[in-house]
Formats: structure tokens, C-alpha cells, sequence
């Protein structure tokens, strides 16, 4: 029997299919074909480019003002290379932001791996094609950075042709580093998932640990920034030790162009290696199994009957936490509750004296800082998207609409409401806001959490989107999502920037009491329109 | 047990289902055969309340599925053709979330569970999340919620894909328990040997007409019920 083998032509023809399909995918992600239209309406199109237009002029110009601040004082100093080597350093962990998550979902979990794998294509192929998307989102970002960095050596520094060149061809080879970091990091996760059957929580620490350290990196970066500037010589002597690629870099592009192909190897080489070990595991790896559990019948022995109002809730329960995209996306803030009142002992001072600064009472500021805290909780905008293709399960089974609708808004409060309170009593308890204070600030605090879980679930309502391939699409993108946030967001912002005026006419006490009232009455209003027109709608979605 | 009566439902100016009239008796096993895209799906949606119709009734056991709706719900199952279940819970879980929500006792879900996941051969893969199963472990575990409430009216659309052939035979014989205990089935199919098999009575549908139904020997005569149905077709397109 013949052996069917790929000729060199075969595998250019396969390679640019690949890539063509790739690209695709990428401009129908960022440009979204709407469903019963085949064409991209040019106003989205326009609105797409002014919005990408908009973001590449406010980082551009984040990033033009931040090389100006390192490129004077470096060149002053006689450490011109140190310029490129920090701002190489900036646009590669700028990348990897980007990038880190995304990489492990785009190589092992694209929907149409087990299909091109079935097809006469190298798997290898596959894994090129997809960490070539991963490259281009990293190109972008790193060009975010160093080509601004470029201009202001154009203007600041000392920029001959050969400088010019070399700094030109670094955007695309930061990149190459960035991939290779993320692909190590997806394997590395690849590999634990297919070793564990608690992958949500894996996804969920993995996610956590990075926002630890992006939080962490956030909060000192101005600190670092003036250090760095103001301290030239240190901070080269520590890039020439721990960064050394990066110091070849610099000197590479300023003084001595035989330092640069050093750079160039370990952005290239590392990328083969790295490209390798994955092309020998990829195929294992994104066919796994997913899920399974070694058990035996006897598991009906634990078997508990509940009400269906409780059956409800534990199905949204296990929805949620079996799904690392809605936990980080929707039920993050829930963390940020619970770890606002420690950051308000640990900074107790420093926040004190900033209300002091603004004549501020801090009860009302406590109440804004919980309620837009409980903003970011948008478990119930997505609720309804979320049911996806299983919809029909619950529409078919005799259950009211108005208990299913009550399940996801009663999980929604739970989530959101317990935080809250230890939120609340923690940090009136920290502030000393006083027993009546308190009392009005968790009354206060628990009606707004009503009022955003009513916003979003009835938002979602009018704008489910029930068509998507990944929970990502659902608990993430669409209108839905945006304008809760936003509603739930301007919920707050409107008492606010009205207690910025009047507060002063006013008690706090009798402020907070009025936007209280005005919670609850909306919280009332919003949950007769959920139980009576939102039951219509949900049973015509 | 299901009467259907001059249904009607368009998607914008298509017709999907045109005027259609049935009626299913207690212990009937009613088929509902058809081309792809005939209307059938859209048929069975409308019985089970997941779709909306434009005129007409349908009602099961009496009741309207329009304005008693929970009430019809809870004496019917329906099997979709192709089901999305909950792949983030355990085929266990899954059934004692249809079990609570039907009220089905401890004792008898538990018994029920183990009994049809032998029938069906999944007692081994019952614990393990359901994003793991293939798609014919999916159908099975669709059929056992379906079954695990004791419906009066089991709804199907193709219940027969995707399964093996002694899933198929288990189904089939659980299909002819139901009906000898008064329930009824009605569900639609391709296959038309199984229809023929299986069926006391048959409905062909074309464009969203009903073109013939009746007993299976009202309807196939002396010919094959496939012959019967490609004649049918072939006339109704030449009219």
C-alpha cells in the first residue's frame, strides 16, 4: 500500500490555507458579521477603526511621553543603550500582558482542532498557523510601545540610519520572545489540564496569580518609573546581569552592531525551541479528553432530592463555578469586595487623608467605593446568554418563568450581596462611620446590589445572545455585558456626582437616606418588570 | 392525549407549518415522517412550548399548551434531535436536576437511574461530566431524563440517531412499555423502516402540509411505507 506523503507543494498549498483561514477568523473576531446579514455594515467598520484609531493614539501617546521621560536623562547620562534595553524590557512584558491569557485557548482549545486534525494537515502545521495569530496580537502590542520609543529617538536621541534599522527590526523580534513566554506558559497549562479534573479552579489561580502580579506591578510602576530614570547606572548594571539579551539589545542599536545579532539569536532560537517542544505534544494535548471522573454506579447511594427553586439555584451555582471565563469575567469583582476592606486597613491612613484633602465625610465615599466595587459583579448580565444551545432544557421542563428568572437573580445576590456585606461592615467597622451609619450604608449598599442584578438580568433579556461557540463570547462580548456595566456603573455615579453639589446642603445621613429610597424603589420597579414582562420575553427568546 | 388542530406557523413569509391536524390517542405510537425541512421539527417544538405559533391549537390530555403551559410540561418529555445538555455537570447530577424538578422521589430516581443506565449500557460513564461523553452517550442520557418522570406523552425528534443498534432495540421496546401503560409517543424520523416497524400510525408531512396520515395500513396499503412516501412527495411536487 502506497504511504500518502505531503510534497513540498501540497505543504505550501495546506500552509497558506491555513493562514488564509487564520486571518479570517482573526477580522471576523475583531469585525463581526452581523447574523442575517452576509456584509459588515460600513458604520461598523468605521466605528471598529475610529475605536481602533482611538486606542492606538491614547497608548501611543502613553508611551511617547514615558520613552521622552527615560530617553533625555539616559542620553545625558551616556546610556543611550539603556534606553533600548528598558523600553525592549517595557514592550515585551506589555506583550505578554496581552497575550498570556489567550495563548493557551487559542492553541489547545480552537473549535476546529479535532477537524483539522482529521485532515491531511501536519498537526505541526496547525500549531504554526495558530501561534502565528498569537504573534500578530503581539506584534501590535509591541509596536504600541517601541515605535513611539523609535520617534522619540528620532527627536531626542542620537538616531543614525543603521540605529533606525535595527530599532525597526527589534518590533518584530519582541514579539518572537513574548510568543515564546506564552507558549511555554500555555503548555504548562495544557499539561496540568490534563492532568487534573479541577480545571477551573487551575484557570481561576493561574488568572489570579497574574492579576496579583499585574495589580502589584500597576501600583509600583510610577515608583519605578522615576527610579529607573533617576537611576541610570543601577538599573544598567542589574539589565546587564538579568537581562542580558536586552543589554545586547541596547549597545547593539547605539554603540557596537555586533552585540545585536545576540538579541536576534536568543528572540529567534528560543522561539524554534520552544516551537519544537510544543510541535512534539500538541497533538496529545489538544485531543485530550476533558473532565473525566473514575466512578461507579454506587454514586446513586449520594443522591439528595431538592424543590425546584433550589434545583434552580444549584444549576446556576454549578454554571458559574464550573466556568473559569464567567468566574473571572463576571464574578471577579465578588474578590475585590472581600479585599477591599484589607486594603482599607492597610492604606486606613493615606485614604483618610485624601478625604480630608477633599472635605469629605467618608460614610458616603464608602458607600461609592462598595457600590462601584459591586458594579464589576455582572454575573446576571450574562445569565440567559449563558444557557447557550441548552435552553431548551429549561423551557421544556415544567417550570415557571418567573422562578427561573428569580433563580438567576437570587444567585446573582448571593454572590455579590455576601461580599458586599462583609465589605460593608468591615470597613464601617475599620472607618468607625458610627452603629446608624453602618446600618444605612449595608441597607444602602444591598439594594444597589438588588438594582444591579435587576439591570443586568433584564438587559440581558432584551440582548441574549445564545449563539456562541465559546462561554467567552457569552459571559464577555455583546451588548448585553457593555451596557449593564455601564448602567450599573452611571447607578452609582449619578448619586455621586449629585452629592458633590448639594452635599454640602444636606445631612450625609439624609443623603444616603434618599439614594437608599431611591434604590430600593427602583430595585421594586424593575423587579415587577422582571417577573411579569421579563417572563414574555424570556418564553419568546 | 395530543390533539393538534390547524396549526400554523410562519418565519416572516415562509410557511413552516401550514394548517396541520393530528390527533395521537393513549397507546398510540405516532410517527412523523417528512424531508428535511418539512416542518416536523418545528411541529414538535410548538407541541413542547419552545416555539410559538401563529393560528391554531394544540392541546395534551385537554389542556392548552398555550395558556397551561406547566401544566402540559409536566406530563410530557421531550428528546430533541440533537441535545445540549449541561456539559459542566455529571450525567448523574443531571438527572436528579430533571428528578427535582418533576418532584420523582429518592428512592425511585435512584432505582430508575440505575436500571436505565444498564438498559443503555452508560452505568460505568453516569458520574463522569457530561462534556465528556460522546454524542451517542448524550442521546442515551437525554432518553433516560426523558423517561426518569414516567412522562404520559414522550415527544421525540429522531430519537434513533446516534445510538447503537441495541440502544435502538432498548428504545424501541421502552417505547412500546409506555404505550401498552396508556402513554403515547409521537416523534419524527427518517428511518422509515423503524416507522414501519414501530408505528401505529404515521403522518407524512411535505412543506409544512399535512399530505397523508392515518393508521400504517391506511397509509402504506400494500406497498412499502417508503414507496407509499416517495410517491407522495413526487406528487405533491408535480401538483
Amino acid at each position: 500500500m502506497k504511504k500518502f506523503s505531503l510534497n513540498w507543494l501540497m505543504k505550501m498549498t495546506i500552509f497558506k490555507t491555513l493562514l488564509k483561514k487564520q486571518f479570517a477568523e482573526m477580522m471576523s473576531f475583531l469585525f463581526p458579521v452581523k447574523k442575517n446579514t452576509q456584509k459588515r455594515s460600513s458604520s461598523h467598520l468605521a466605528l471598529y477603526i475610529f475605536l481602533i484609531i482611538y486606542v492606538v493614539a491614547v497608548f501611543g501617546g502613553m508611551f511617547f511621553v514615558y520613552a521622552k521621560s527615560l530617553c533625555e536623562p539616559f542620553c545625558n547620562a551616556g546610556l543611550s543603550w539603556l534606553y533600548f534595553s528598558v523600553m525592549g524590557i517595557t514592550a515585551l512584558a506589555i506583550s505578554l500582558i496581552g497575550t498570556v491569557f489567550m495563548t493557551y485557548m487559542i492553541i489547545y482549545k480552537a473549535g476546529d482542532n479535532d477537524i483539522l486534525l482529521s485532515m491531511p494537515i501536519p498537526p505541526k502545521f496547525i500549531l504554526l498557523v495558530r501561534i502565528l495569530g498569537v504573534y500578530l496580537i503581539s506584534l501590535f502590542m509591541t509596536a504600541m510601545v517601541m515605535l513611539p520609543s523609535i520617534f522619540v529617538w528620532i527627536f531626542f536621541g542620537n538616531a543614525g540610519v543603521l540605529s533606525l534599522v535595527l530599532s525597526f527590526l527589534t518590533v518584530f523580534l519582541i514579539p518572537l520572545l513574548s510568543v515564546t513566554l506564552s507558549c511555554l506558559l500555555a503548555l504548562v497549562i495544557a499539561v496540568l489540564m490534563a492532568k487534573t479534573t479541577h480545571k477551573t479552579l487551575i484557570s481561576v489561580l493561574f488568572s489570579l496569580f497574574f492579576f496579583v502580579i499585574y495589580f502589584i506591578a500597576g501600583s509600583k510602576i510610577s515608583q519605578a518609573i522615576t527610579y529607573i530614570a533617576t537611576n541610570g547606572e543601577a538599573v544598567g548594571n542589574k539589565v546587564k546581569i538579568f537581562a542580558y539579551p536586552f543589554y545586547c539589545l541596547g549597545v547593539g542599536i547605539t554603540e557596537n552592531v555586533l552585540y545585536y545579532p545576540v538579541f536576534m539569536a536568543v528572540c529567534v532560537l528560543a522561539f524554534v525551541l520552544v516551537y519544537f517542544i510544543l510541535s512534539k505534544t500538541f497533538l496529545r494535548l489538544s485531543t485530550i479528553r476533558k473532565g473525566e471522573k473514575k466512578k461507579a454506579i454506587g454514586q446513586t447511594s449520594g443522591l439528595k432530592s431538592s424543590g425546584v427553586k433550589a434545583a434552580l439555584l444549584k444549576k446556576e451555582a454549578k454554571r458559574f463555578f464550573t466556568s473559569s471565563a464567567y468566574i473571572l469575567n463576571a464574578g471577579f469583582g465578588s474578590i475585590f469586595l472581600l479585599i477591599f476592606p484589607i486594603l482599607a486597613i492597610v492604606y486606613r491612613n493615606k485614604l483618610n487623608e485624601i478625604i480630608n484633602m477633599f472635605s469629605f465625610d467618608i460614610t458616603p465615599v464608602i458607600g461609592v467605593a462598595i457600590c462601584f466595587l459591586a458594579s464589576t459583579v455582572i454575573i446576571s448580565a450574562s445569565s440567559v446568554s449563558i444557557e447557550g444551545k441548552t435552553l431548551w432544557i429549561i423551557r421544556t421542563l415544567p417550570i415557571p418563568t418567573s422562578d427561573i428568572l428569580k433563580a438567576k437573580f437570587l444567585f446573582h445576590m448571593i454572590l455579590a450581596g455576601a461580599p458586599t456585606l462583609i465589605s460593608v461592615i468591615a470597613v464601617s467597622i475599620t472607618f468607625g462611620v458610627g452603629f446608624a451609619n453602618a446600618v444605612i450604608l449595608t441597607v444602602l449598599c444591598l439594594s444597589y446590589v438588588a438594582l444591579s442584578a435587576l439591570i443586568g438580568l433584564i438587559i440581558n433579556l432584551h440582548f441574549p445572545n445564545l449563539d456562541w461557540k465559546s462561554e467567552m463570547v457569552a459571559v464577555k462580548q455583546g451588548a448585553s455585558v457593555i451596557l449593564s456595566m455601564i448602567t450599573a456603573m452611571v447607578a452609582v455615579l449619578i448619586p455621586f456626582i449629585i452629592f458633590l453639589f448639594v452635599g454640602s446642603l444636606i445631612p450625609n445621613l439624609v443623603f444616603l437616606l434618599i439614594v437608599t429610597a431611591m434604590y430600593m424603589v427602583f430595585s421594586v420597579v424593575l423587579y415587577w418588570y422582571l417577573i411579569n414582562c421579563g417572563k414574555q420575553i424570556f418564553e419568546h427568546i | 392525549m395530543l390533539r393538534i388542530t390547524d396549526l400554523t406557523k410562519k418565519y416572516g413569509d415562509k410557511i413552516a407549518v401550514d394548517n396541520l391536524s393530528l390527533h395521537i390517542n393513549p397507546g398510540e405510537i405516532y410517527g412523523f415522517i417528512g424531508h428535511n425541512g418539512a416542518g416536523k421539527t418545528t411541529t414538535i417544538k410548538a407541541c413542547c412550548g419552545i416555539l410559538d405559533f401563529d393560528c391554531g391549537e394544540i392541546l395534551i390530555n385537554g389542556k392548552s399548551i398555550k395558556t397551561s403551559p406547566l401544566e402540559c410540561k409536566s406530563e410530557i418529555a421531550y428528546l430533541p434531535d440533537n441535545p445540549d445538555l449541561y456539559d459542566y455537570m455529571t450525567g448523574i447530577k443531571y438527572l436528579n436536576f430533571i428528578s427535582d424538578i418533576f418532584s420523582v422521589g429518592v428512592k425511585e430516581r435512584r432505582e430508575l437511574i440505575e436500571k436505565y443506565s444498564v438498559i443503555f449500557g452508560i452505568d460505568k460513564e453516569i458520574g463522569q461530566l457530561i462534556s465528556s461523553y460522546s454524542h451517542g452517550m448524550k442521546q442515551k442520557l437525554a432518553i433516560i431524563s426523558a423517561l426518569i418522570h414516567k412522562p404520559k406523552l414522550l415527544i421525540m425528534d429522531e430519537p434513533f440517531v446516534g445510538l447503537d443498534p441495541k440502544a435502538a432495540h432498548q428504545l424501541k421496546e421502552i417505547m412500546r412499555s409506555i404505550c401498552d401503560d396508556g402513554g403515547a409517543i409521537f416523534f419524527s424520523t427518517h428511518v422509515l423502516d423503524v416507522a414501519e416497524k414501530l408505528c401505529d400510525k404515521v403522518a407524512i408531512i411535505k412543506s409544512g402540509r399535512l399530505i397523508k396520515s392515518g393508521t400504517m395500513e391506511e397509509v402504506r396499503g400494500d406497498d412499502s411505507l417508503e414507496e407509499v412516501f416517495l410517491e407522495l412527495v413526487d406528487e405533491n411536487d408535480n401538483i
